[in-house]
């Protein structure tokens, strides 16, 4: 039966909770696209299907907590119950039961994820860095190793905010900053790294398909950190050694004839 | 403010609760209605410069109200036709529809207020190079008001053509704070915002011809709107249009110049005819002359300089100092020539890009052009050639992977032995 009170109104949060979720997942207007973008990687599945699981998980307390909380505002609420207030000592065996639950699923959680952050963080490929991203207030600035393969040659490709790399192949990076901290993130790929000013470090994945998606800055840089934007293109081998060849060619225009200026009358 | 209002109702018992609400609505009404309101957008005067020419009241105003006759305001900006020049052909009309006014989308997506989006917070409404993140920034941003450029393919003097100033938007200037909008901004968008930029430095220079022109005029004289057209809009808006016939061209790169000759050449030119160690020193860190000021700073640099050696003098400075900021001008800083170790190159890392840094020099810095030979001069004259100026490339391009350019490697965190 209901009575009016505060409490419906948190009642609210965990409902408004859910729903949400429902709706970005189902990708339902007005969340339509505010979920996971296309993940193309080789080994963003591990990612989200964690992802998932601790949202279930998590979720599931969520809900329950909410519920509870709704509970008893309602029972006790001042408008409608006078009963005084009364002193209860606690119960031993509920807190050891809520202590238990959350350490044992925080232990499960720690081992069922270990072979994902071994992968992502530990197991780097026996190859060297196709390039180095330099991460800089606003910008990723990205240098090619070229074809020795070594970075800090002659031969060093330099782009800014423009990333491609092949598909269908592991593809290993080098990362660092040249100021703040920032956090090397490609949302498609699954992939985020923090940028720590000076430190390298290396993140590597396996694209799968042909896209054009964006690299982003996961770390509060500054005050034009939303706009450290890059794009990052996945393309096929031969393509990709095409477009590296242009821009080295590119990069070394050693020769310029200024474009025939047309004499344009005037009257 | 709503938190407080939250905070309010859950303090008072349930017989107030309705009370509570409309205290709420009413807040968060007076807050959408009053506090969503920007300031208007306005175009300042140039007012470090106008005290340097000794203008004052009421020549200050009058400045100002020919300007907004002559380029409208910030929201709706316009240029007008001067002389012979038909000002359609230096800055289309579109880009200034495009490029100003707040930041809106039209009915049909198309972004509006390009510039106040993405570039006024570092160049400023008026292009003052004094936007507010500008005074944390290592070179300032340019103020484009002074109508000089540096990363171009013409010479110094000369104005920087359209694809030079669209290169800049795209490329960003590495090294400083100008990024690159190759990401965010489309090539139409692009174009319409190198228009803008001219259309900015237009107005600015017309307001410092204004500025200079006030020493001339009686007591009481009224500005010659006339003259004004003639002899600063003209002008302003010529250059513009003359620019694309005074690029450089940059003869072929001879083949070679990956040999261990022509980096000899180079380190020959680079301590001798070429001046280069005068400024960015013997082991090339830029750090021979530290001392000079940009173009910029020039216009106020004397008075930056005033002797302290006596206790006036230091009052006199410290007015100077206080005077100068609070007309929102920025701490004049020393520019220093680049650190040829590092590899970063503002204008361009490609050969011709160099290639033009060294023969035009770098406009508004202290880097000269290089001493060209006359043509058809013999060895005799002192003086470059071009192909002494592509040893010269060679060797500055060079010299960041000398091994004494190395930095200090490392130390990698996940770097463990790869699988
Ligand atoms: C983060 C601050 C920042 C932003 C945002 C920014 N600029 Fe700049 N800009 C700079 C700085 C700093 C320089 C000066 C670099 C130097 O002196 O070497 C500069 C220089 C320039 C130059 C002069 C290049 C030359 O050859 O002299 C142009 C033109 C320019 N910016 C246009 C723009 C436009 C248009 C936008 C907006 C799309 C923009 N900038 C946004 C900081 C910024
Ligand atoms: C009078 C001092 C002076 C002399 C002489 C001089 N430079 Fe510079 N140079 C500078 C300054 C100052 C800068 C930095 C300009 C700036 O930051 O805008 C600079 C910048 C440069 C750059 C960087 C361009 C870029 O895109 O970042 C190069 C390369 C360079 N100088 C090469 C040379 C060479 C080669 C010579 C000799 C032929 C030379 N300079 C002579 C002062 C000088
Ligand atoms: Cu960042």
């Amino acid at each position: 039966m209901f009575r009016p009170s505060w409490s419906w109104l948190f009642l609210l949060i965990p409902i408004f909770g859910v729903a949400w979720f429902v709706f970005a997942i189902n990708e339902w207007p007005p969340l339509a696209g505010h979920w996971f973008p296309q993940d193309i990687s080789a080994h963003g599945n591990i990612i989200d299907s964690l992802f998932n699981t601790i949202l279930w998980l998590t979720g599931a307390i969520f809900v329950g907590t909410g519920i509870a909380m709704f509970l008893f505002l309602h029972k006790y609420d001042a408008s409608y119950n006078a009963d005084p207030v009364k002193y209860v000592h606690g119960s031993h065996v509920l807190e050891v039961v809520w202590s238990i639950i959350p350490a044992a699923t925080l232990l499960f959680i720690a081992i069922y994820q270990m072979s994902a952050w071994a992968n992502a963080k530990v197991l780097r490929p026996n190859q060297p860095a196709l390039a180095e991203v330099t991460g800089r207030q606003f910008e990723w600035r990205i240098r090619y190793a070229g074809e020795d393969k070594i970075i800090g040659t002659e031969d060093d490709v330099f782009t800014v905010n423009d990333l491609h790399v092949p598909l269908n192949e592991d593809v290993v990076l080098a990362i660092k900053s040249d100021d703040v901290l920032h956090s090397f993130f490609l949302p498609n790929l699954r992939l985020k790294q923090d940028v720590v000013p000076g430190m390298k470090q290396f993140v590597w994945f396996k694209p799968l398909y042909e896209r054009e998606c964006d690299i982003v800055c996961a770390e509060l840089c500054g005050w034009g950190h939303y706009k450290m934007k890059g794009r990052l293109n996945v393309v096929p081998r031969q393509e990709f050694n095409q477009w590296l060849a242009n821009k080295r060619a590119e990069q070394e225009t050693s020769s310029f004839t200024p474009p025939a200026i047309e004499e344009d009358d005037e009257s | 403010m709503s938190r407080q209002n939250l905070f309010m109702i859950s303090a008072c018992d349930s017989t107030t609760v309705a009370r509570s609400w409309v205290s709420v609505l009413v807040v968060g009404l007076a807050l959408l209605l009053g506090g969503c309101d920007a300031p208007q957008a306005e175009f300042t005067l140039n007012l470090p410069f106008l005290h340097s020419k000794n203008v004052s009241a009421p020549r200050d105003q009058e400045i100002a109200n020919i300007l907004a006759a002559l380029f409208g305001t910030p929201d709706e900006p316009y240029l007008m036709s001067a002389g012979e020049i038909d000002h359609r052909d230096i800055v289309d009309p579109v880009s200034l529809k495009l490029s100003a006014g707040p930041v809106s989308r039209d009915e049909f997506g198309t972004a509006r207020g390009l510039y106040r989006e993405h570039c006024v917070h570092c160049h400023g409404i008026s292009g003052n190079g004094a936007g507010p993140t500008a005074a944390f920034l290592n070179p300032y941003p340019r103020d484009f008001r002074k109508g000089q450029f540096k990363f171009k393919s013409t010479p110094s003097g000369v104005k920087p053509t359209h694809d030079d100033l669209k290169a800049i938007l795209v490329n960003g200037i590495a090294g400083t704070a100008m990024p690159s909008f190759a990401a965010a901004l489309s090539g139409p968008e692009i174009d319409a915002l190198v228009d803008y930029v001219k259309y900015l430095t237009i107005r600015g220079q017309v307001e410092r011809s204004l500025c200079i022109s006030v020493e001339e005029l009686e007591d009481g004289d009224a500005f010659d709107l006339a003259a004004i057209m003639e002899e600063a809009v003209a002008p302003a808006l010529e250059a513009w249009k003359i620019a694309d016939q005074q690029v450089l061209a940059i003869p072929p790169r001879p083949d070679d110049f990956d040999t261990v000759e022509s980096l000899r050449r180079g380190r020959e030119f680079y301590f001798g005819v070429g001046g280069c160690v005068k400024c960015h020193g013997d082991t090339q860190l830029g750090d021979g002359v530290l001392t000079d000021y940009d173009d910029w700073t020039k216009d106020y640099k004397d008075w930056g300089n005033l002797p302290v050696t006596t206790p006036e003098q230091v009052k006199e400075k410290k007015q100077f100092e206080e005077t100068y900021y609070s007309l929102g001008g920025l701490p004049l800083r020393n520019i220093k020539p680049r650190n040829l170790r590092h590899g970063i190159y503002r204008g361009g890392r490609r050969p011709i890009d160099i290639y033009r840094r060294v023969r035009n020099g770098i406009e508004g810095s202290p880097m000269p052009a290089a001493a060209m030979r006359p043509p058809g001069a013999g060895p005799e004259v002192p003086g470059l050639t071009e192909s002494d100026l592509w040893d010269i490339v060679n060797y500055v391009r060079h010299l960041p992977y000398e091994p004494m350019s190395r930095p200090r490697a490392e130390e990698p965190l996940n770097d463990r032995p790869p699988r």
